[in-house]
């Protein structure tokens, strides 16, 4: 389905989308930091995605917390540089980290219900951010609003606009919730285990959609996540991360043909477990040893 | 007991977003020690102070009236010649011993009904809360000034009183305790495993209901603690020539302009008690808050 | 003598009132169960699959005895609707569940062996020295140490956490264990750990299993047979392997579709094929429409 891309709000300042440089970031102890990230490193392309791996523990949230400047009082960060376009996240405040924040750099998370106003209507939480960032007049936000909406693949939008939050279910509140992050055409989207509270056919179809306005956008994408499964179907690179580190990083091919490290081998073995040992199995199905 | 760290062989969560210390480092908590060490100061100078005091609360000593503060009498002396600090200690121990008596009735009377409220609910959940807000709207001194009205005047019925007007308070906490645990897994669980009602309310209710109570039952302290002082300044409760500190502070009313030394040394006392056990509740509840 | 199965389940209903939106594609009762049967052989292992709101939570809960169902539940013959509180207390043994979530499911206030020993201490008159020596025996199966009985359930992991569960569930060795999503909220390898002491404990001859789960693959790994549920009903039931492998029902196909792989070009090749296949379908629909 063609539509027309969004208005680019803001002029790309260099190639890379986002550039990650020995990110280090500390947790906040008496007087002291506690790291708990240690020295990360990644590159980014527009209309590349990128799957940051890990278990519960291996920080690879906190460093998608921290390339959005999101990181709580007690945890800051302590080395390294994160830029996005060009521009460094880490060392932004205030006003400068709000225009980068939508404008450059969007996150989904993996709650929708917890990302949504339950007092809002779905129209009003999608053109706040046009509102924030753009001088547009009122009709044309509205009519952003509605075509962001056409976007996401969701029928009926003019109705959708007047519906509260409660009355979605957990995929089109998901959808509304990546519409609201792509609004301002960001150089890089951070979904942060986006699927994982939602069902597998309703899972198959965000993954899809999040595919597709890569491709329309040139967006980059950091998927954040631990499951094998989503890595396999979206990501073009692998970072495997442990207690803070990336200990591999490679392309998702080479990932699962040849894991380098011993921990990855072992993540893979532990999801693929689950398919061993089954007679029936199509022999294209098999995984790789 | 510890427990060996080969047992955390699981990758498992290590909540880096939380502001929690890792556990095992307790530190001190001031805002807890500081109030529980003045109402232990209070108690053990009010029980051990008059045996090594030696004027008697209720010594007449007509050659000494309305002194001011002396070595003999670091007080002074009332109206009556008798020593100040010595009636100060005895009348603290009075009132805190009917604080005892408020809260002991307080829990007695509302403990079980909001347990039963909550896990049960239905109707008896209905009536009870009836009850509650019914009784919650009326101003606390009306209730008790009607309680002794019914009991007769004195202390203990006075505390009985108190203990009632407070007894909403408990039953709200216990049953909006009840009622989110109710719906918890583990709960559940007992369920599954074969737990009669009683099982499950004595052994998975009650010991985390405790918890709340308990920083309510600080607040609750304080407040009999008021209410005792305001029912004896009315002449319901300690009758003389008993006294306890709200008593002491009606006695020195008539000589406020004189002598408010009088009203100051029980006031004093009443205030600390009760800010002691206010602060106290509101750190226990702090830490309650702080550590989910 | 006829056979009887272990479980027989004949047109159990379970339904809530629902409040329906205009927006919601959900059906009005949420989480129902309509006239749903199955059976359950000794020894068997049956998995209940199905996405959220299919109703196959709630289908064990009645089995359980957690929610009121219409229809007939017989566990060995005994019709769970016709007996008493009591009697179905005591049947509480011969069933046990392990749940989801293994951060609510242990009492926070009792101690791992506590917890273990709960259903000994409802059900059995064991001595303190029995009791202790099953709890250690109980954690040793399932792959703890003994002194993980010391601990408290905040001190362990949610792999560690849902291992004591099972252990509990053991503990008085049931006929049927349901395990509801019992390994959905662990990371990948904590699953793994986890299933193998499961796995395990289906070497026992003669322990019938339920094994709810949303993970097909799963299902298809440790179930001898498999039922499919979706908006309450079961749509196809029969061997794992071939419910699994080749299904019949076009829901149950979709399922399989989109059941996502850990294999890139596995994966992207099925997503390719499931895509073009929806694609075809809406195609055909808005070819029939506009041909009627």
């Amino acid at each position: 389905m063609q539509s027309t891309p969004l208005p680019v709000i803001v002029e790309p300042v260099s190639s890379l989308a986002l550039c990650v440089r020995d990110l280090t970031v500390g947790f906040r102890i008496d007087k002291s930091y506690v790291e708990r990230v240690h020295g990360v490193s990644f590159d980014l392309e527009r209309g590349k995605t990128l799957a940051l791996v890990g278990e519960s523990g291996s920080g690879k949230t906190l460093t998608s917390m921290a390339i959005m400047g999101l990181l709580g009082s007690r945890t800051a960060v302590i080395g390294g540089v994160a830029e996005v376009d060009g521009i460094d996240v880490t060392k932004a405040r205030g006003r400068a980290l709000r225009q980068i924040r939508g404008t450059r750099i969007a996150m989904v998370y993996q709650d929708p219900a917890s990302s949504l106003n339950p007092l809002l209507t779905i129209g009003t939480q999608l053109c706040e951010a046009l509102a924030c960032h753009t001088k547009m007049p009122k009709s044309e936000i509205r009519r952003r609003g509605l075509e962001l909406l056409r976007q996401i693949r969701l029928p009926n939008p003019d109705s959708l606009f007047k519906a509260y939050p409660h009355q979605l279910s957990g995929g089109m509140k998901q959808r509304v919730v990546i519409a609201m992050a792509i609004a301002l055409n960001p150089t890089v989207l951070i979904a942060d285990e986006p699927t994982t509270a939602l069902d597998v056919t309703v899972q198959q179809r965000i993954l899809w959609l999040i595919k597709e306005l890569q491709e329309q956008l040139d967006m980059a994408v950091l998927f954040v996540t631990h499951d094998l499964a989503v890595v396999a179907e979206v990501a073009d690179e692998v970072a495997v991360m442990k207690s803070g580190e990336i200990i591999e990083h490679a392309t998702v091919l080479d990932l699962f043909e040849h894991p380098s490290a011993q921990y990855s081998r072992e993540l893979l073995r532990a999801a693929t477990d689950v398919y061993r040992r089954d007679a029936h199995l199509d022999q294209e199905e098999a995984p790789r040893p | 007991m510890t427990i060996p760290s080969v047992l955390r062989i699981d990758v498992g969560s290590s909540g880096m977003l939380s502001a929690h210390p890792p556990a095992g480092r307790r530190r001190v908590d001031l805002g807890i020690v500081i109030p529980l060490l003045v109402i232990a100061a209070a108690a053990v100078i009010s029980f051990v102070g008059p045996i090594f005091w030696g004027f008697k609360p209720n010594e007449v000593d007509a050659d000494s009236i309305l002194d001011g503060m002396s070595w003999t009498h670091p007080l002074g002396t009332d109206e009556l010649g008798r020593d100040v600090l010595a009636r100060l200690m005895a009348a603290a121990k009075v009132s805190m011993g009917a604080v005892v008596i408020s809260v002991t009735v307080s829990l007695v009377v509302g403990l079980v009904p909001g347990l039963a409220a909550g896990y049960f609910g239905g109707r008896l959940d209905r009536a009870v809360t009836r009850v509650v807000d019914i009784v919650v709207t009326m101003p606390a001194f009306v209730v008790a000034i009607t309680v002794v009205a019914l009991l007769g005047p004195g202390l203990t019925n006075a505390m009985v009183a108190a203990g009632i007007v407070l007894a909403p308070r408990v039953i709200r906490v216990a049953r909006s305790c009840v009622l989110s645990l109710r719906e918890d897994t583990f709960v559940e669980a007992a369920k599954v495993l074969g737990g009669t009602d009683w099982w499950i309310v004595r052994r998975h209710i009650l010991p985390n209901v405790l918890g709340p109570l308990l920083v309510v039952l600080s607040t609750l302290a304080a407040y009999s603690m008021f209410l005792e002082a305001g029912l004896s300044f009315l002449g319901l409760g300690v009758q003389p020539p008993q006294a306890s500190l709200g008593a002491m502070v009606k006695l020195g009313v008539p000589h406020l302009s004189a002598d408010p030394r009088l009203v100051y040394a029980p006031g004093v006392v009443i205030a600390c008690l009760v800010l002691a056990c206010n602060h106290l509740g509101d750190r226990l509840s702090h830490r309650r808050h702080g550590r989910r | 003598m006829t056979h009887t199965p272990l479980l027989d389940i004949r047109d159990i209903s379970v339904s809530y009132a629902g409040a329906r939106s205009p927006f919601s594609r959900k059906a009005p009762s949420v989480n129902a169960v309509r006239s749903a049967s199955l059976q359950l052989e000794r020894g068997e292992t049956l998995g209940i699959v199905g996405e959220s709101g299919s109703g196959k939570s709630t289908l064990v809960r009645a089995i359980l005895g957690l929610t009121s169902y219409s229809g007939v539940i017989e566990f060995d013959g005994i019709d769970l609707s016709a007996i008493g509180k009591r009697e179905r207390r005591a049947l509480a043994p011969r069933i046990q569940m392990v749940f989801q979530d293994p951060y609510g499911s242990l009492s926070p206030r009792m101690t791992i062996g506590e917890c273990i020993a709960e259903p000994m201490r409802l059900h059995r008159r064991l001595t303190q020295q029995e009791r202790e020596s099953r709890v250690a025996e109980l954690l040793t199966s399932v792959g703890l140490q003994p002194a993980v009985g010391k601990a408290m359930p905040r001190d362990l992991s949610g792999g560690q956490r849902q291992r004591v569960a099972i252990a509990r569930a053991i503990a008085l060795d049931p006929q049927v264990i349901v395990f509801d999503e019992a390994t959905s909220s662990l990371d990948v390898s904590t699953q793994a750990q986890v299933l193998a002491v499961i796995e395990d404990l289906g070497q026992r001859s003669d322990l019938g299993s339920l094994f709810v789960t949303h993970d097909l693959h799963l299902a298809r790994r440790f179930c001898d047979t498999v039922v499919v549920m979706r908006a309450g009903e079961i749509v196809e039931r029969g061997p794992s392997e071939t419910v699994l492998s080749e299904p019949s029902h076009p829901y149950t196909q979709e399922l399989l579709a989109s059941a996502p792989v850990p294999d890139p070009v596995v994966q992207r090749r099925r997503s390719g094929e499931l895509r073009a296949a929806l694609h075809a379908k809406a195609v055909s629909r808005t070819q029939a429409t506009s041909e009627s």
